[in-house]
């Protein structure tokens, strides 16, 4: 299988290190965003398999954020991390369309197999369209 | 046997009755006695013909039974959509029409406000009705969401998935946000169940749907939330059961159709059963209810272990 190509969007910086670390370790090309909005700006240039949006953030929110991209980019999947004041959120972004969701704090080998599922799904989304 | 089925073998009747009988008569014509052949034959080509049109009439009767039963069937079809849809579109100006209604009349609230002398009281009144003001119109949003998503047409994505794990992980999620309350859950997921191939996020919205809505039922009552798993007939079944106040038996058809809700104005807007069941249709699977009143409700969702 190609490099999963992963955004996290999240606004706590030292998170966003922290996570790009451990995921390139792991194989997986990590880009990063600090909010929804940089998050849309990236998806536009840069083909992305799964976004790791967290739900709470300043500005425009993670459930915005999963709108717009399920609106735009319908192949790509997204993973909600949710932390305990948040978990409406995470039930809501479920069904607006999110693929799965990570309470904080994760394990990164889980989090690491829910991508490669998010991932798998994207892949056969797209042969899906191809074929059609 | 159907009457369409009666009028086929009328049919095949009405060519095969007068072929036996003219067989008859030609096979007396081949033989010496001619003039008791004429007669039989004459005979014979009478009753073919009256066998004939007794036939034709049978037949004309029965089409014409079937195609009244066909006509009977089409209007029920059309009358059954018809109510559907009426039921819909009250449900739809029922749901609009309370959130249109507060909005209106904070608008009205504020308009007086604006009118007088504003003052820091006024402006503190104002404030509030446009915070009600939006509420209602994400209420309104929410609602027009739903309907969307309730209309949308779904192509699953199969993957392998464990529906122990699925389930778990959503009760997980019910469990952190602090939802059951004074709801106890119990599980009983079978270790053995296989996998199934099916579209995960689709089955994930189904499952917490089921939790939400049984913990809402014990909400004020609490009670035991049984989940199990098990495998029946080739298929995986998830079942939900709470121990709430059940559901009447003449609404049980119903939990299933759009807009149908017993919760409180504001609380749900009866769409998230609808869309679930549709979602398990498209998953090749089934969804089934049963309950008594007064003593909870069980929904299973079954998805085949081949799909």
């Amino acid at each position: 299988m190609d490099r999963v190509r992963v955004l996290v969007v999240d606004d706590e910086a030292d998170f966003l290190k922290l996570i790009k670390r451990r995921l390139e370790k792991r194989n997986v090309e990590v880009s990063v965003a600090p909010g929804g909005r940089e998050a849309l700006d990236h998806l536009a240039g840069q083909p992305t398999d799964v976004v790791i949006l967290d739900v709470r953030m300043p500005g425009m929110s993670g459930i915005d954020t999963l709108k717009e991209i399920r609106k735009r980019y319908r192949e790509t999947e997204v993973i909600m991390l949710t932390g305990h004041g948040s978990v409406q959120s995470g039930i809501e972004g479920i069904s607006h369309g999110a693929y799965d969701y990570m309470l904080k704090p994760f394990n990164i080998d889980d989090l690491l197999e829910r991508i490669r599922a998010a991932c798998e799904r994207a892949r056969l989304k797209k042969a899906e369209r191809e074929r059609a | 046997m159907t009457l369409c089925n009666v009028r086929r073998l009328l049919r095949i009747g009405q060519y095969v009755c007068p072929g036996l009988v003219l067989l008859l008569a030609w096979l007396a014509w081949r033989r010496p006695l001619v003039h008791i052949g004429i007669i039989f034959a004459m005979t014979a080509a009478a009753a073919a013909i009256a066998i004939w049109l007794v036939l034709h009439l049978a037949v004309r009767r029965v089409q014409s039974a079937c195609d009244e039963q066909s006509e009977l069937g089409n209007q029920l079809i059309q009358s059954q959509k018809i109510l559907a849809l009426g039921e819909i579109s009250t449900g739809i100006a029922h749901e609009i029409n309370n959130p249109l209604n507060i909005i209106m009349q904070e608008a009205e609230l504020v308009r007086a406000d604006l009118e007088m002398d504003v003052n820091p009281e006024a402006l503190h009144e104002i404030k509030e009705s446009l915070e009600v003001i939006i509420r209602q119109v994400e209420r309104c949003s929410d609602i027009t969401h739903k309907l969307l998503d309730f209309a949308r047409k779904r192509v699953p994505i199969s993957q392998p998935a464990n529906l122990n794990r699925l389930m778990e992980d959503m009760l997980d999620l019910l469990e952190r946000g602090g939802g059951p309350g004074n709801v106890e859950i119990v599980k009983a997921f079978d270790p053995l169940l296989p996998m199934v191939k099916t579209d995960p996020p689709l089955l994930r919205q189904v499952f917490l749907n089921l939790l939400i809505n049984a913990v809402q039922a014990m909400e004020e009552s609490g009670g035991f939330l049984y989940v199990t798993t098990y495998v029946d007939h080739a298929q995986v079944c998830v079942e939900v059961r709470d121990t709430g106040p059940g559901i009447p038996q003449e609404n049980l058809e119903r939990v299933f159709n759009p807009f149908f809700t017993t919760k409180e104005p504001g609380k749900g807007t009866g769409l998230g059963l609808s869309v679930s069941v549709r979602i398990v249709s498209q998953l090749g699977g089934d969804m089934a209810v049963r309950s008594e009143k007064g003593s909870g409700a069980a929904f299973t969702v079954c998805i085949p272990i081949t799909a």
